[in-house]
């Protein structure tokens, strides 16, 4: 049983703890749109010496393995938001246009078709050179697009690759912040998970956190990026061996280099490693072959055929040195374009003015099947590829929206554990507001006391 | 489970965002009156589609194939006919003037006229087209007989017609034969050179030799033969490109049908969908405005 000073002390004590109560609950009101950061818990416990009342606040964790989640599906966020922009300009290259690529292959071999009424006349002549033309131009350009996009799907690597650096240097200093001053270390703990998910977002990348607070950052294939604090470093160089794209390196802490280029699957790097060494190539690789059996096929059935100056032997297009780089040195061998007579429109010598028999063979080229190794003809080649780059935006987008709504969803659960409510808050409030009047007129009372016995 | 302000707002962010992106995509294809726009749409349809549009683009070649084959048919029949008509001419002439009571100076006369009249049957040999001679086997862009009714060509090694395509995989004649109509060739012993028979008859007349003016009317009778026989052929080319652009027509219907089906958007499904987006849109937002708005921020 104490006395009236005891009473007063106890007041005293409600009164601080109550404000700081307040004090937690103000903060987390004003934090209640901050990213990242964790509802802080009030503790209010009771005291024996001196009888009252203590506060303390306590910062909600968020589950490990939701963290985990949550970095995996900020990967592949991260991921298919590096594709998208590259696939929606593919996907424009490939679509069925007007001038597109099927439409001038179309044109080309109707041209060939008309000529075979009129062999002689020379605007049908021309009509077959123009189209010729169009459709070398239209496949060279759909070439250099697409090596342009992979240079700017190369490109990006850079910047990722300094923003991960910096990333991980930043989780390390934060550790190293954490051991020094363990009382500040909250605010600062909120600020390392947000970084980590935006490394995610970069990289493939796992945490962990050790049981003295340390964050540990594990890299693709289990390298460790971030122990206590130091960061290991990623390096990009132009290597000839990927094309002259840029080699990602990792450099370990005692300085041993890796390439982990082909490592990295997810993230915005992952991506972008992807799209330039995987999607865009193969595009690449397969109108390569294209080019090279339309301007090969057509070239062994122009050169059977005669010119009206009744000689044989001449190409069309000009002939490809090899597959690789057909498609973008697309173009109607020199001298042709303006020798509308040289195309070999007659199957013999003795009909070389106005004879039309080759052109019968040559426009019967646009269904038989030479693409693809003899797979397709050349006008369903265009076709299939036009389906292949729409699967592939399609699968692309649908991989977008499962990370997203994962993340979301993830996002969502986590904050359902650490985030702030603002009823919960505002409820706090009022509870706390409460109890410090109640601790003042705990000490009102006292002081009423006191007065009573001073009246004494 | 607890519901934090992320969480709320989040959620009503998601929805919104989703009920808009149904709602641009329903906008599309309502404006549009396509289904597939793009290739990732549909992959499967988009690729269809293109192949389709390439056997639409190719019938139109073989209709322009056709349309062009059947103007050098028709004019080549035409200038047939008037061949024909010329022969019919000299052969009256050649009759009257293989009579005995007609004197030298007639016969010169006559001579003159069936000397314009093969100069006329020249002239139609060398019909155009534009600048192409529709008799010519080869160089369409030379005339095939000369000014004197020689042939600028051998009409024994240019017997065929030319041949264009006029379907898929389908071929048809599309020229008509100057060899088979006025020339005399190795491989039919019966023709006769039309020229050469008009130029014998000038010739005769003007020797005033009646026998030969006599026998001359046979010539001219195979000649009208020749000519004729060619141009019934024409007749039967025309009926086969008629028959091609039947076809043809037929094709492109099946296949407009075809891209039709596989991209158009069928309208009152695009607007019954549109309405539906719209209406989700509405009802996204106004769920969002009761959830966002009541706090107890409000009441204390």
């Amino acid at each position: 049983m104490g006395g009236i000073n005891d009473i007063l002390n106890t007041g005293r004590s409600a009164l601080l703890s109550q404000q700081a109560a307040i004090s937690v609950t103000a903060r987390n009101t004003a934090n209640a749109n901050t990213v990242g950061y964790h509802k802080r818990d009030v503790i209010l416990t009771s005291q024996v010496n001196p009888r009252g009342l203590v506060a303390s606040d306590a910062r909600r964790d968020t589950d490990a393995y939701l963290a985990r989640k949550m970095l995996t599906a900020e990967g592949g966020v991260g991921s298919a938001s590096a594709k998208r922009p590259s696939l929606t300009a593919m996907e424009q290259l490939f679509a069925d246009r007007e001038g597109g690529l099927g439409d001038t292959l179309d044109a080309f071999f109707n041209a060939l078709r008309n000529l075979e009424v009129s062999p002689m006349n020379l605007d049908l002549r021309r009509n077959v050179l123009t189209t010729g033309e169009t459709v070398a131009q239209t496949v060279s350009a759909v070439a250099e697009s697409l090596t342009l996009e992979r240079r700017q799907a190369d490109q990006v690597v850079d910047g990722i690759v300094a923003r991960v650096n910096d990333l991980t240097a930043d989780i390390a200093s934060i550790n190293k912040q954490t051991s020094n001053t363990p009382a500040a270390a909250e605010e600062l703990l909120d600020r390392r998970e947000v970084l980590a998910t935006e490394l995610a977002r970069y990289v493939d990348v796992s945490t962990f956190v050790r049981g003295d607070g340390q964050m540990v950052v594990l890299f693709a294939g289990g390298s460790v990026l971030v122990d206590r604090d130091r960061a290991a470093q990623l390096t990009s160089t132009p290597d000839a061996t990927y094309g002259d794209m840029r080699r990602v390196d990792f450099v370990g802490r005692n300085g041993t280099i890796t390439d982990v280029t082909s490592k990295i699957s997810t993230g915005q790097l992952g991506g972008a490693i992807a799209l330039r060494d995987a999607t865009i190539t193969s595009f690449i690789d397969r109108l390569d072959q294209f080019a090279f059996d339309l301007a090969t096929e057509f070239n062994t059935v122009h050169r059977a055929g005669f010119g009206t100056d009744a000689s044989s032997g001449r190409n069309f297009f000009d002939p490809p040195a090899g597959v690789a780089q057909a498609a973008s040195t697309f173009a109607l061998v020199a001298g042709l374009s303006g020798n509308p007579d040289q195309i070999a429109a007659a199957s013999s010598a003795v009909n070389a003015i106005g004879g039309n028999g080759n052109l019968l063979a040559l426009q019967a080229l646009e269904d038989q099947r030479l693409a693809a190794s003899g797979v397709r003809s050349f006008v369903e080649e265009l076709a299939d590829m036009l389906g292949e780059i729409g699967r592939s935006v399609q699968s692309n987008e649908q991989a977008y929206e499962t990370a997203s709504i994962e993340s979301e969803q993830l996002i969502l659960l986590n904050a359902s554990a650490t985030g702030v409510s603002i009823d919960e808050e505002m409820i706090d409030l009022t509870r706390y507001q409460r109890g410090y009047q109640a601790g003042a007129r705990l000490i009102h009372t006292v002081n009423t006391m006191f007065d009573a016995i001073m009246q004494l | 489970m607890r519901i934090t302000q992320t969480h709320l707002h989040q959620l009503a962010n998601t929805s919104v965002r989703n009920a808009r992106e149904r709602l641009i995509e329903a906008q599309q294809v309502a404006v549009s009156g396509a289904k597939v726009t793009k290739p990732s749409d549909d992959p499967a349809l988009a690729s269809r589609a293109r192949l389709t549009r390439s056997l639409l683009a190719q019938s139109d070649s073989h209709q322009r194939n056709i349309d062009f084959g059947t103007l050098q048919l028709d004019r080549g029949e035409q200038a047939l006919a008037a061949v024909s008509n010329v022969l019919v001419r000299a052969k009256e002439l050649a009759l009257a003037m293989a009579t005995d009571t007609i004197n030298g100076t007639q016969r010169t006369l006559a001579a003159g006229e069936i000397n314009e009249l093969r100069g006329a049957a020249i002239d139609l040999a060398n019909t155009q087209i534009g600048e192409e001679y529709v008799f010519s086997h080869v160089n369409t862009t030379s005339p095939p007989v000369d000014s004197v009714g020689n042939f600028t060509y051998d009409a024994d090694l240019h017997q065929s017609v030319r041949r264009a395509e006029v379907g898929p995989a389908a071929q048809a004649e599309v020229g008509a034969s100057g060899s088979h109509a006025f020339a005399q060739r190795a491989a039919d012993p019966s023709s006769v050179d039309v020229f050469a028979v008009l130029g014998d008859l000038v010739i005769d007349l003007n020797a005033n030799d009646t026998d030969a003016i006599r026998a001359s009317v046979d010539q001219l009778n195979t000649a009208m033969d020749q000519v004729i026989a060619e141009r019934s052929r024409l007749g039967l080319r025309s009926n086969r490109l008629q028959t091609a652009s039947e076809s043809v027509q037929d094709t492109k219907t099946v296949y407009r049908k075809l891209e039709s089906d596989l991209v158009d958007a069928d309208a009152a499904e695009a607007f019954s969908y549109l309405n539906l987006a719209e209406t989700g849109l509405q009802a996204a937002l106004a769920v969002t405005a009761r959830i966002l708005g009541p706090s107890l921020l409000d009441s204390l």
